[in-house]
C-alpha cells in the first residue's frame, strides 16, 4: 500500500500477483459522464492544510518508478488513472468517461475532455500512448509496474479523446490493471523528474519533495475534480513508529497509518478511528516440497484446526482484522462464496487426525521476515499446543522473497497475500501455474487449470464461478493455513473528515476539514 | 606549549619538527586509506551476504525474469571478485553510483544531508562541553559535600539511560504534554533542541565524569600544592592548573566524541525523523540501497578519521610530553 502502510514491506511483500474483480461487467458499460465527485470547482475552496503521517512515503515522486506500493498515498492525489475504484471495489470512471470492449483483446476508451496537466497542457490520447509505451519501454525503473499490467502490449491513438488499449490476450481485469497506471504529462517524460517538472491531473500539485522525509502538495485549482476542503498538504515519513504516535498525539500530525495496535488503542480515546479493510489475507504456506507429511491433506487440516482464529485476530493482528471464512478472498469480491466455513478450533480433534495420519514427531519451522515476528510466533504456539515442534525462521526480506517466490527450505511460510492493488484472485498469483522449478505451495492441477481459465474468462459468471470452485478446493484440501483477513488502521484528528477511498487510500480531494 | 611559538624555538628545531610533522602527516592520511579500505572491504561484502537487493527492486510482483533483468542492470550478476574490483575503482573516482530507488548520485545524497548532521554534532559537543566541563568542576571542587555526591549520581544516571528512552522521554514532557517543541523534523533552531538534548545528555555525563576525575586527580599533586603555597587563589588553582591539567584527556575524548556522535547519530536520527545521514543510513540498509550505504559509510569513515587526526594535532599542541615522544 501506500505512504501509509507500515505494510510497506507488508503490502508490497504481498502484493503477489495480479488480479481481478466482478468490475468488468460494470466496466464493459462504462460510466459517470461528469466525474464523480467532482464538484468542478463550482463551490468555494476553503483554505485548510493537513500532515499525514506515515512511516514511510513514496520512494519517488515519478510515479511510474516508484519501487513498491508505499507511495500509492501520494500517486492518487497528484494523478489520475484512466479508471479507477470506488471505495466498494467498483470500477468508476475518472480520466476516461467511457469504455466498451471492441473484441476480446481491445478495449477502447473516451477521454474526458478539459482536463489539464499542472504544466497547463491539455490532456489527450497521446498522453495515454506516450504513458504506456514509457512504462512498456523495458526499462527496469518500470519493472514493478510492468508486473501488474499482465497482456497489455500497446495504446493505438483513435482520435484525440479516443484510445484503444491492446492486449496480447483476452483480459478480464484489463481495467483494474488501468487503475496502476497514473498518467503523468508526456512533457516530462525522458527528462529529469524533479519538483519542478513533475506534472499530473491530479487535484494537487507538488510544491516540495525531500526524499524520504516529505512531499508538499497545494491544490490544483484547476483540476477537473479540485479539493474544495484541503489546501495544502504534507505526507511525512516519521520511521519511528513511537515518535508517530507521540506526533499525531501532539497535534503535528493530523493522520497516521503505520502505528503499531497498541499504540493506535492508547490514541483511540483523542483521536478517531478507521479501519478499513487491508485486502490481503494473513496465512501460512504449507509446503510438501520441504516436508513430505504435508502432502497429507488429514496433516493439513490438523493444522488448521489447531489455530483459534478469534484469539489470532484479537492477539496476532491486534483486534484489527476479521476471522477469515476459510478462503482467501473477503466478501464483496468477485468468487466470494458464502457458503464456505472457516476451520474449527477444536485442538484435540487436531491430534486425533494427526494420529489417525500416522504422524509422530512432526517438526514444522515457521519462515517469515522480521515484521511478522510476533504473529509467527503466535502460530508456533498453536502448533505445539497439539504437539508439533515448531519455531520462528526469521530472513532479510530479499532473503525471503527469494524463500516466497521461489524455493522454501521450511515447511511453513508465513505471509499476508494481498489483493487490494487488482481487487481480484488474479492478485494471488502465488498458488496459480509457476514457472518450471519454481516450487509449489499448492498442489492441486484442477486448481492451477480453474486460475488459468481466471485469467481470460471474460463471462463474469463463469469467472465468479471458476473462483468459487478453487476457493473450495483450497479449502476443502485446507491447501493453506488460513489466519485472518487484516484491516488497516488510521488514526486521525477528529476535525478531519477522513473519507476513505478505493484501494483503502487517502483520497484528499475528498477529505473534508472543519474550520 | 609556547615553546613551539616561538621564532627561536622553531629556528632551533626547525628541521626535525618538520620532519616530524611530515610523517605524522603521512601516518594519517596511510591511517585514512587503510581504515576507509578497511571498512569498505567488509560493508561490501557483508552487504552482498545479506541478500539480493534485485529482488527488492524488482517488488514482490516481479517475475524471475524481471528480477534477473534488474540484477544485470544493477550488475549484480558478475562474479563477486569483479564487482569488488569494480567497486574499488568507482570508490577510487569517488564514484558510488546511483541510489538504485532515487537514481540520484550516492555521494551527493549523503553530502546534501551532511551538514545536518554535522550541525546536530557539533552543537552537541559544544553545549556538552559547556555544560559538562563547569558541573565536572564542581563536581571535583565538592566531590566530599551533597552537592559533589549528587552530580555523580545524576552523571551516573544520565550515562545509563539509553538514547532511545531518553529521547522518548524528552519527546512525550516537552513535545507532547508541555507543546514546547516541536515532536519531529529539522530544518529551524528549535527542531534541533530535542536530538541535542538527548544526545548531549550521555556526553555531558561523560565529559562531568572525566573533568571531575582529572581535576582531583590534579588536585591531588603538588603542583597545586606549591601553587596555593604560593599565594594563588583556591579558585585560580582549580580553574587555571587543575582544570589545565584535565584537559588533555578531555581533549583525547571530546575528539572521539565527535566521531561518535556523527557515526551513533542514528538512532536519535530516526527518532526525531531529522534529516541528517543518520536516518539515511537506516533507512537505506533496509531498503538494500547499497550505494547510498557504501556512500554514507565512505563519507563516515573519512570524517571518523579526519576527526581523529585533528584531536591528535590538538594533543599534540596541548601535551609537550607527546611532542618529545615524536
Amino acid at each position: 500500500m501506500p505512504d501509509f502502510t507500515p505494510t510497506l514491506t507488508r503490502r508490497g511483500l504481498m502484493g503477489l500477483g495480479l488480479g481481478a474483480v466482478a468490475a468488468w461487467t460494470l466496466a464493459s458499460c462504462g460510466t459517470d459522464d461528469d466525474g464523480g465527485s467532482g464538484s468542478g470547482g463550482g463551490a468555494a475552496l476553503s483554505a485548510a492544510a493537513i500532515t499525514l503521517g506515515s512511516t514511510a512515503i513514496t520512494s519517488a515522486i515519478d510515479p511510474h518508478a516508484a519501487t513498491s506500493n508505499v507511495g500509492r498515498t501520494y500517486a492518487i492525489n497528484v494523478f489520475d488513472s484512466l479508471v479507477d475504484f470506488d471505495g466498494d471495489g467498483r470500477i468508476v470512471a475518472s480520466l476516461a468517461t467511457d469504455w466498451t470492449r471492441v473484441d476480446e483483446t481491445t478495449l477502447e476508451l473516451t477521454l474526458r475532455e478539459g482536463v489539464t496537466f499542472h504544466s497547463g497542457a491539455a490532456f489527450d490520447a497521446q498522453a495515454v500512448k506516450a504513458n504506456v509505451e514509457r512504462i512498456l519501454s523495458g526499462d527496469p525503473a518500470y519493472s514493478l509496474l510492468v508486473g501488474r499490467l499482465g497482456p497489455i502490449s500497446k495504446v493505438e491513438v483513435v482520435d484525440a479523446r479516443t484510445v484503444r488499449v491492446i492486449t496480447s490476450a483476452p483480459d478480464p481485469i484489463l481495467l483494474n490493471r488501468l487503475t496502476m497506471i497514473d498518467i503523468v504529462d508526456p512533457a516530462t517524460i525522458g527528462k529529469e523528474v524533479t519538483v519542478e517538472t513533475i506534472s499530473g491531473t491530479g487535484p494537487f500539485k507538488v510544491v516540495g519533495y525531500k526524499p524520504d522525509q516529505e512531499v508538499r502538495l497545494e491544490r490544483y485549482a484547476d483540476a477537473w475534480q479540485p479539493s474544495e476542503s484541503i489546501a495544502t498538504a504534507t505526507l511525512v515519513a516519521i520511521s519511528d513508529p513511537s515518535s508517530l504516535a507521540i506526533a499525531v498525539r501532539a497535534g503535528e500530525v493530523d493522520t497516521a497509518f503505520g502505528l503499531a495496535p497498541d499504540q493506535v488503542a492508547q490514541l483511540q480515546g483523542t483521536l478517531d478511528l478507521e479501519t478499513p479493510s487491508a485486502g490481503s489475507c494473513a496465512i501460512c504456506s504449507l509446503i510438501p516440497d520441504a516436508e513430505p507429511a504435508l502432502a497429507d491433506p488429514r496433516v493439513r487440516r490438523a493444522l488448521n484446526m489447531a489455530i483459534n482464529h478469534e484469539e489470532f485476530v484479537e492477539v496476532g493482528l491486534g483486534g484489527y482484522g476479521e476471522v477469515s471464512t476459510g478462503q482467501l478472498l473477503q466478501p464483496g469480491y468477485l468468487g466470494y462464496d458464502d457458503s464456505l466455513e472457516g476451520f474449527p478450533y477444536d485442538p484435540d480433534g487436531a491430534k486425533e487426525l494427526l494420529a489417525e495420519a500416522g504422524v509422530t514427531d512432526l517438526e514444522l519451522p515457521i519462515v517469515t521476515t522480521a515484521f511478522f515476528k510476533a504473529q509467527a510466533e503466535i502460530v508456533v504456539g498453536y502448533l505445539e499446543a497439539i504437539g508439533v515442534k515448531s519455531r520462528v525462521e526469521l530472513q532479510d526480506l530479499s532473503a525471503f522473497l527469494g524463500t516466497l517466490l521461489s524455493k522454501s527450505e521450511f515447511p511453513l511460510v508465513y505471509w499476508q497475500t494481498d489483493y487490494f492493488d487488482l481487487q481480484d484472485i488474479l492478485s494471488v498469483t502465488r498458488f496459480g501455474p509457476q514457472q518450471p522449478g519454481t516450487q509449489l505451495h499448492f498442489e492441486n492441477p484442477r486448481y492451477a487449470e480453474l486460475y488459468q481459465e481466471a485469467t481470460v474468462e471474460l463471462d463474469d459468471d463463469k469467472r465468479a464461478a471458476a473462483i468459487k470452485e478453487m476457493a473450495g478446493l483450497l479449502n476443502e484440501e485446507a491447501g493453506v493455513l488460513f489466519l485472518g483477513w487484516p484491516k488497516l488502521a488510521y488514526v486521525h484528528a477528529r476535525d478531519v473528515d477522513l473519507l476513505l477511498g478505493g484501494e483503502s487510500l487517502i483520497n484528499l480531494q475528498k477529505v473534508v476539514r472543519s474550520a | 606549549m609556547s615553546d613551539l611559538a616561538t621564532p627561536e624555538a622553531v629556528g632551533t628545531r626547525g628541521p626535525t619538527a618538520a620532519g616530524g610533522v611530515l610523517r605524522s602527516a603521512l601516518v594519517w592520511v596511510l591511517r585514512l586509506l587503510v581504515v576507509t579500505l578497511g571498512i569498505l572491504t567488509i560493508l561490501f561484502f557483508l552487504l552482498r551476504l545479506s541478500g539480493d537487493p534485485a529482488a527488492v527492486v524488482a517488488g514482490a510482483g516481479a517475475t524471475d525474469a524481471q528480477v534477473e533483468q534488474v540484477r544485470v542492470s544493477l550488475g549484480l550478476d558478475q562474479p563477486l571478485l569483479t564487482q569488488y574490483a569494480q567497486f574499488l575503482a568507482d570508490t577510487a573516482r569517488l564514484d558510488f553510483g546511483s541510489s538504485l530507488l532515487t537514481d540520484q548520485p550516492a555521494l551527493g545524497m549523503v553530502l546534501d544531508r551532511m551538514p545536518a548532521t554535522l550541525l546536530l554534532a557539533a552543537i552537541t559537543i559544544v553545549v556538552s562541553t559547556l555544560i559538562g566541563v563547569p558541573l565536572g568542576v564542581l563536581a571535583a571542587a565538592r566531590h566530599r559535600r551533597t552537592t559533589g555526591r549528587l552530580l555523580s549520581l545524576l552523571a551516573a544516571l544520565l550515562q545509563a539511560v539509553p538514547s532511545f528512552l531518553l529521547g522518548i522521554l524528552l519527546l512525550l514532557v516537552l513535545g507532547l504534554h508541555l507543546g514546547w517543541l516541536p515532536t519531529y523534523g529539522s530544518g529551524t533552531p528549535v527542531h534541533l533542541v530535542l536530538p541535542v538534548a538527548t544526545l548531549a545528555a550521555i556526553t555531558i555525563a561523560r565529559i562531568v565524569r572525566l573533568t571531575r576525575s582529572g581535576v582531583l586527580q590534579a588536585l591531588g599533586q603538588e603542583f597545586t600544592g606549591a601553587a596555593l603555597a604560593r599565594g594563588a587563589t583556591r579558585r585560580r588553582v582549580l580553574w587555571n592548573h587543575a582544570l589545565r591539567n584535565a584537559l588533555v584527556p578531555l581533549t583525547a575524548f571530546v575528539t572521539i566524541e565527535v566521531a561518535h556522535l556523527i557515526s551513533g547519530a542514528v538512532i536519535v536520527e530516526s527518532l526525531f525523523a531529522y534529516d541528517g545521514v543518520g536516518r539515511q543510513l537506516v533507512d537505506s540498509i533496509f531498503r538494500r540501497d547499497y550505494p547510498v550505504v557504501q556512500a554514507t559509510v565512505f563519507v563516515i569513515a573519512v570524517l571518523v578519521v579526519l576527526i581523529s587526526a585533528a584531536g591528535d594535532l590538538l594533543l599534540h599542541r596541548l601535551d609537550p610530553r607527546m611532542r618529545r615522544e615524536a
